[in-house]
């Protein structure tokens, strides 16, 4: 097996309690491996702290303990300086679920793009304007779209551009933090389909978090499955959804509404 | 039909455009929908569909500048004719509605109890008797320690448990039609699944009908009876859950089916449907689906549709005859059924 892209070694994150209330503990000494061009799942509920792992990989949140290691050197996420911050940018960009919030609504979709392009690495021929028509294209939309600003893009169109912001700097992974999860049915299959080949066609890994095991199925192929920071299950996606040797996991796959379907409740308390 | 708990008929709503509201731009435009009583019906539609704004309207309950005409009529009694005192009884008796974000629909500074016994109260029962009956409604809901509960603040709640006991305050009054406006959307799907049953638990045991509301097809049509499938304002098909999984007569329920991943088999791509979802007044000539359909033909430009009555329910399609049973559902490409 070749070098891992990144690696994550008993991560940790615990988060001080509250006026006299006990720590958090987030994230329970996780570990996983990303392959390059790969695309691996993190399944799990709220309060499963996969959301926190993402946090951790792109810095925006210092692990309490273990390592983050990207193509063999170990990454120090949570160095706050200037130059550690943009070689991290350029290896590692994050795709959040709601593209309301985690775009200037101020910036026309032209300046969102251009400034993530300005840390790509190297001089490239074409010009700027022909860099953001590039980018647009490969995700679906058109050039007309670059003078407008977020607020007058539907949804959809708002996270194909967060998906090309993503995407600017030609980083080895993307981290999909519930991308798909806010839009509508018909848009996220367009979303889903254009991740797909924007993988095939970029060699781009993914770390996809998501709780949707249906999207999972379909985007992903292996998952890391957790539960109240821990690791339950790992393995092949087609493995984990159709052998699950976690009861946990079997307990996610029968609530996913399907024809023939009937939900049930479980017999213990609710917390 | 007059046997119907509710029946809506021809129901349009406008909201004021710009902002003088001069022009006005409908959102909703013809439903008709009835519910007999302790049945349920699922109302599915992406964003703008107008799916939320028809629920409203049952319970007349519009944001200022909202118009709504047609007719709503509910045991008998016409909604959109009621003075107030008889609206407020009905609101408080005899309907009741859910929302996604419970957060957002109950004091945040007073207990969780407070917020339950008060319409008890209100319509002259003891605190004592009030908090005697909804500690044992909180159980019917999976809150076995329903007194601590009702001494906690609602931000103490997890989001399963808070839409939990907002279930609770909503069959408190014993209502008999509950309007359920994607109470799970927000929740885990472990948590949705127990929701879910506990709707159909309350549902069976106090003859409860049910309105649900939600963008999951899948989801509608395994819990509820019957299922209608909404567009840009307009219901475009309607029949039983059960047929609607197998023989969808509508492109756009069928697209909506096949367009969700699935959690057996992998697609290389997913079959989409194209462009955007649209609301009512983005709805150019003639069928408001066509431009996004793959079975559009001019004649689907040209006039709009009407809802029509077919084998086992009815489909607004110019086209639905000559594409019966041709149409691919959910249940290819083996689902496990």
């Amino acid at each position: 097996m070749s070098e891992p892209l990144l690696k994550v070694d008993d991560l940790r994150k615990v988060f001080p309690g509250r006026r006299g209330h006990d720590d958090v503990v987030a994230v329970d000494g996780v570990s996983f491996e990303l392959a390059p061009g790969e695309s691996l799942a993190i399944v799990g509920e709220s309060g499963s702290g996969k959301t926190t792992i993402a946090r951790m990989l792109v810095g925006l949140e210092r692990p309490t303990s273990g390592s983050i290691a990207m193509g063999g050197a170990i990454l120090d996420v949570s160095s706050r300086r200037a130059k550690d911050r943009r070689a991290r940018a350029r290896r590692l960009q994050m795709v959040f679920q709601d593209p309301y919030s985690s775009l200037d609504r101020l910036q026309t979709v032209e300046q969102i793009l251009s400034d993530a392009l300005s840390l790509a690495p190297d001089a490239v021929r074409e010009s700027r304007a022909e860099q953001v028509r590039i980018l647009l294209t490969s995700v679906g939309l058109h050039e007309r779209h670059s003078r407008m600003r977020p607020g007058g893009l539907s949804g959809g169109q708002r996270q194909r551009v967060a998906i090309a912001r993503a995407l600017a700097v030609k980083p080895d992974v993307v981290v999909l933090d519930e991308a798909v999860a806010a839009l509508d049915v018909s848009i996220q299959a367009q979303v889903l389909n254009l991740l797909k080949e924007i993988r095939e066609t970029t060699g781009t890994a993914y770390l996809f978090i998501s709780h949707d095991l249906a999207v999972v199925n379909q985007v992903s192929d292996r998952c890391v499955v957790m539960r109240q920071g821990r690791v339950v299950e790992q393995g092949t996606t087609a493995e984990v959804l159709h052998h699950p040797q976690d009861s946990y996991t079997q307990q996610l796959r029968d609530a996913v509404p399907r024809p023939g379907w009937s939900p049930t409740r479980s017999a213990e308390a609710p917390r | 039909m007059t046997d119907a708990l509710l029946q809506v008929s021809d129901l349009t709503i406008t909201v004021p455009a710009g902002e003088y509201g001069a022009d006005r731009r409908p959102v909703v435009s013809g439903v008709n929908l009835q519910i007999g009583a302790g049945e349920a019906l699922g109302l599915v539609g992406e964003s703008g569909s107008g799916k939320s704004m028809t629920a409203r309207a049952v319970m007349r309950l519009f944001a200022p500048g909202v118009q709504a005409t047609g007719t709503v009529v509910f045991d008998g009694c016409e909604v959109f004719a009621m003075e107030d005192d008889q609206l407020r009884l009905l609101r408080a008796h005899r309907i009741a509605m859910i929302f996604q974000d419970p957060r957002a629909h109950i004091n945040p500074v007073r207990t969780v109890g407070a917020f339950l016994i008060e319409g008890l109260c209100a319509s002259g029962v003891s605190t004592r008797d009030a908090e005697r009956r909804v500690t044992s409604l909180l159980a019917e809901v999976g809150i076995s320690d329903g007194s601590r509960r009702m001494a906690q603040l609602p931000h103490e709640l997890s989001g399963g448990l808070l839409q939990r006991v907002m279930i609770a305050s909503a069959v408190a009054m014993d209502p008999d039609l509950l309007l359920a406006d994607e109470p799970t959307t927000a929740l885990d799907v472990t948590t949705q699944s127990e929701v879910m049953a506990i709707l159909a638990q309350l549902r069976t045991e106090r003859g409860l009908a049910l309105l649900f509301i939600t963008h999951d097809l899948e989801l509608a049509a395994a819990t509820c009876d019957s299922t209608a499938v909404m567009y840009a304002g307009s219901i475009v098909e309607r029949q039983s859950s059960r047929q609607l999984l197998t023989h969808p007569y509508h492109p756009y329920s069928s697209g909506l089916m096949v367009s969700r991943p699935d959690l057996d088999v992998v697609r290389q791509r997913l079959p989409v449907i194209e462009g955007q979802p649209i609301a009512a007044f983005e709805a150019g000539e003639g069928c408001a689906f066509a431009p996004r359909c793959g079975y559009s033909q001019p004649a689907c430009l040209a006039t709009t549709p009407a809802l029509v009555a077919v084998q086992g329910g009815e489909v607004a399609c110019h086209r639905a005859s000559e594409l019966q049973g041709q149409l691919p559902t959910a249940m290819e490409g083996g689902g496990d059924v």
